[in-house]
């Protein structure tokens, strides 16, 4: 078993067997294969059909103590590896590099901010902390456009009570109580009922960090869109967050 | 809908000929038309039959599209806005800039690859508008052909909108467009692609092609270019310059380092003994750039003092290094100013 970190090799392709694949939400799928190296929470791996095929990069989601690695992906269409990736069952396999990259958090006060996929990361390092999450000072505010964008949310919800926001561009008015005008108000006190956030994240943020709700000192985890990153580290600079407490990862 | 024949290598064209009966012959003549003799419309290349222009205009189109809008700057420079992205994107709209940069001895163009980009450079006004599309290679040599300057261009540089390398296939499509005796035919040391370091790119451009290659550094401290540039958790520059060390670097390819000198940031004697110690062993040149500054950025420009010291210092290392001239910066052209944010539509609503 290789170990995470800088002897980490990313042309070393493991053979994997998957151990099952399912489809979470449309277009949106979690992989769970046997897992051949140690890892560490942000990291990520490149992945493909074959020794030769053109690889992806995904960031893994699974706690490294786990048994399995979690890798979760939107479908492309057209893409080279996600239609065929999409069809595999337990039993198949597929080749994984050693996890490679820095978009590790520390110990200290974070705020984690994904979109979509992007949670995958924070999964991995929630699942990590387990129990010691409620006392590490974690902050994790996922966007969507709907519902149904929010993967692993009850999962999350359970793990950081009270730490956990979805905020949800465009909620589905069905969803919605009676009366509502599909948007909620910001309330510094409290997280919005159930944890979810009628409106975008970038609006909910702004009066976060107006109403100085994160620990002081606390570092800032992008992962998501580059649209996403971009805009929500422009909107912490403007707030007088130092860039050098924001770390942004990018999808390509 | 009917496909562009330009941007089309000639084994796709003789492709095209076979598929449409036409006489193998004819993928070589319509390559001359597209890229020697600059027409603009099927029926122009009259050296094909009228049932072969005929048949060929059945099922495609030139593909070339004039600008949209030109800016023009006090120093000469020009800004070019094209129309792309239609294909993928119905009914929305979306746009690149090219800069024509003409000098006393030599005159430049500088391409987009991308409408936007992923790659969230903190310094860098198109990561600001997030990334709407890839350019084909249809697309990317459009900028060039149908430059009302292009008959005085010299030098064509992939330094525009978007990472390069990050849209591969197209962008390695046109060099050897550009390249080719049966294409543009330039000679690949007039060409130099831009890349902030992205490994398996770079690894494929150097095998493929014989333009210049520059690599964007900014900083030679990991924790410090992390913060300026994302893709270093993913890339660090330790792997690109391994790269570039083991590679098989022939004289006439020139690798050259972009390094933008903000204000109190990355221009210390500690930074240019670090740049001193990487780059030992590889034969090379350090751009200094100047940082144009953006809204909502954290960092500053460096004053010109500071910019002429640090210039020396790298200097007295052995290192060769010079100072790039601004251009264009009053219509936004220079070096991290090219956005079409303002004129693309999004081809969805944002989830954030």
């Amino acid at each position: 078993m290789s170990t995470p970190g800088h002897e980490s090799d990313r042309t070393r392709r493991h053979h994997v067997r998957i151990v099952e694949q399912e489809q979470i939400s449309d277009g949106v799928y979690y992989l769970r294969v046997e897992r051949p190296f140690d890892f560490l929470p942000g990291q990520c791996i490149a992945m493909a059909m074959s020794q030769i095929s053109p690889a992806r990069y995904y960031s893994l989601a699974s706690d490294p103590a786990d048994t399995e690695i979690g890798i979760l992906y939107d479908l492309v269409p057209g893409g080279a590896l996600t239609p065929h990736l999409s069809r595999l069952r337990s039993g198949e396999s597929v080749w994984l590099s050693d996890p490679f990259g820095t978009f590790v958090d520390d110990e200290g006060p974070a705020v984690w901010i994904a979109t979509g996929t992007g949670v995958a990361p924070f999964l991995s390092r929630a699942r990590s902390l387990a129990g010691d999450i409620l006392r590490s000072r974690k902050w994790l505010i996922h966007g969507g456009r709907t519902n149904d964008r929010f993967y692993f949310g009850q999962e999350l919800t359970r793990r950081m009570p009270d730490r956990f926001l979805r905020c949800c561009s465009q909620c589905e008015p069905s969803l919605l109580p009676a009366g509502s005008t599909g948007r909620d108000e910001f309330d510094p006190i409290k997280l919005p009922e159930a944890g979810l956030y009628r409106g975008r994240l970038t609006v909910w943020l702004t009066q976060a960090l107006a109403a100085r709700i994160f620990e002081e000192g606390s570092r800032f985890l992008l992962c998501g869109s580059a649209g996403m990153v971009v805009n929500v580290r422009d909107m912490l600079i403007a707030a007088g967050i130092p860039f050098d407490r924001i770390l942004s990862e990018i999808y390509f | 809908m009917k496909l562009p024949l330009f941007g089309t290598t000639l084994p796709q064209l003789e492709e095209i000929a076979e598929s449409m009966g036409l006489p193998p012959f004819t993928a070589r003549q319509i390559a001359n038309w597209l890229y020697r003799k600059n027409v603009r419309s099927i029926d122009a290349m009259t050296n094909l039959s009228l049932a072969s222009r005929d048949r060929l205009a059945s099922d495609y189109v030139m593909g070339l599209e004039d600008p949209a809008k030109v800016s023009a700057s006090t120093d000469g420079t020009r800004k070019y806005l094209y129309r792309a992205g239609s294909a993928g994107n119905p009914g929305g709209s979306r746009f690149v800039e090219a800069a024509y940069i003409p000098e006393a001895n030599r005159s430049t163009l500088c391409l987009s690859t991308q409408i936007g980009c992923k790659m969230g450079c903190l310094f860098c006004m198109t990561g600001k508008q997030g990334f709407q599309g890839q350019l084909s290679a249809t697309e990317i040599l459009n900028q060039f052909a149908s430059l009302p300057e292009k008959n005085s261009v010299t030098n064509l540089v992939y330094m525009g909108m978007g990472e390069p390398l990050d849209n591969l296939d197209p962008v390695m499509q046109s060099l050897e467009i550009l390249s080719a005796d049966w294409g543009y035919g330039m000679s690949p040391a007039r060409i130099t692609v831009s890349t902030i370091g992205i490994v398996p790119g770079i690894q494929r451009f150097l095998s493929e092609s014989g333009a210049h290659l520059a690599v964007s550094m900014h900083s030679p401290f990991e924790e410090e270019r992390r913060r300026l540039m994302p893709v270093q958790h993913v890339y660090p520059l330790r792997e690109v310059l391994e790269l570039l060390r083991s590679s098989d670097m022939p004289r006439q390819r020139r690798v050259s380092f972009e390094y933008i000198v903000f204000g109190g940031l990355n221009h210390s004697p500690a930074h240019v003994k670090e740049i001193a110690r990487l780059l030992a062993g590889i034969r090379s040149r350090v751009n200094l750039i100047r940082f144009h500054t953006i809204p909502d950025t954290p960092l500053l420009p460096a004053t010109d003092e500071q910019m002429i010291i640090f210039q020396n210092r790298l200097k007295a290392k052995g290192i060769l290094t010079t100072i790039r001239k601004s251009r264009g910066e009053d219509i936004l052209a220079a070096c991290g100013l090219l956005s079409t944010r303002e004129l693309t539509s999004p081809a969805v609503a944002a989830d954030y």
